[in-house]
């Protein structure tokens, strides 16, 4: 079994080992850390970022409110059917 | 058929159906927008040189004014419709239409502007972004003015037959429009103030 997850996560490790670091340079910035465009980028995907994450908070607090409203909706149903089941229950001893 | 819940209230949303479409088209709406947006902090921080007050201020002030107003009139035609004024509404909305035709007329100037004074998109990226973003707002206030006058035109059949349902629509008409005005106050300080 141990032998079975080496051989699977081999050709993983393998492509991170052989894989030049130059690949993974920046291809914006080129290694330079405080040039314009890099720091336009960044306030490019700040802005991004704020927009998603609050139409993201805005589904959530939607979802959130849905379930909370689902949550009432089944209280008060239960409350229905446990009534309906006490009055049928007395007309059963009643009779 | 009837559409269920186009006019009451869904118990489990607590809205209608078309106050929950319109939501969610916005929110599609604002994503297009923040991508601009995003574009344009990158543009203009990312480079070395930037234009300030290159375009007219004045008309973009008058062109503010101008949205601010038709979102007014685009809110009294709804509620003349909640008080059931036919009449009011019809003239509101006309006057939403022609405050909207109004705002596109200044716009096309200040773009004869900038292309009498060979200020194209071709020029620089500040341009480039300028035109992307007032045009893009452009067409979002020329698909409004579609839908109002369309309303404008059939809203009467409508209205007649189903009030209830024809409100709603316009409401969610104010809420595109109440869109578009937001759009273009964030507009304004970014191209045309600083």
């Amino acid at each position: 079994m141990r032998r079975l997850s080496l051989i699977r996560e081999l050709p993983v490790v393998a492509a991170i080992l052989l894989v030049p670091r130059a690949a993974s340079a920046c291809p914006v910035c080129f290694g330079t850390g405080d040039a314009p465009i890099l720091r336009g980028s960044n306030a490019g995907i700040l802005a991004l970022l704020v927009v998603t994450l609050t139409v993201l908070a805005a589904f959530g607090a939607f979802f959130r409110a849905l379930a909370k409203r689902a949550g009432q909706f089944t209280r008060a149903e239960n409350v229905v059917v446990d009534l309906a089941s006490s009055q049928s229950h007395r007309g059963t001893v009643a009779r | 058929m009837e559409i269920p819940y186009s006019v009451d209230v869904r118990p489990d949303t607590g809205l209608n159906n078309s106050k929950l479409g319109i939501w969610l088209f916005l929110a599609s709406e604002l994503m297009l927008f923040a991508g601009l947006f995003s574009t344009y902090f990158l543009l203009r921080i990312g480079s070395t040189q930037w234009p300030r007050h290159a375009l007219p201020v004045g008309m973009a002030t008058l062109n503010t004014g101008v949205l601010i107003c038709s979102s007014i009139t685009v809110v009294i035609a709804w509620s003349a419709l909640k008080t059931n004024d036919w009449s009011k509404h019809r003239l509101y909305l006309s006057l939403t239409i022609a405050l909207g035709v109004v705002f596109l007329l200044i716009k096309r100037a200040e773009y004869r502007e900038h292309i009498a004074a060979n200020e194209l998109p071709s020029l620089n990226t500040f341009f480039a972004i300028y035109y992307t973003l007032t045009a893009v707002h452009a067409l979002h206030i020329v698909g409004g003015l579609v839908v109002m006058l369309y309303f404008l035109v059939t809203g009467a059949k409508s209205w007649a037959v189903n009030p209830g349902q024809f409100a709603n629509r316009i409401e969610a008409t104010c809420l595109y429009w109440h869109f578009t005005d937001f759009t273009w106050i964030l507009l304004l300080p970014l191209l045309y103030l600083f």
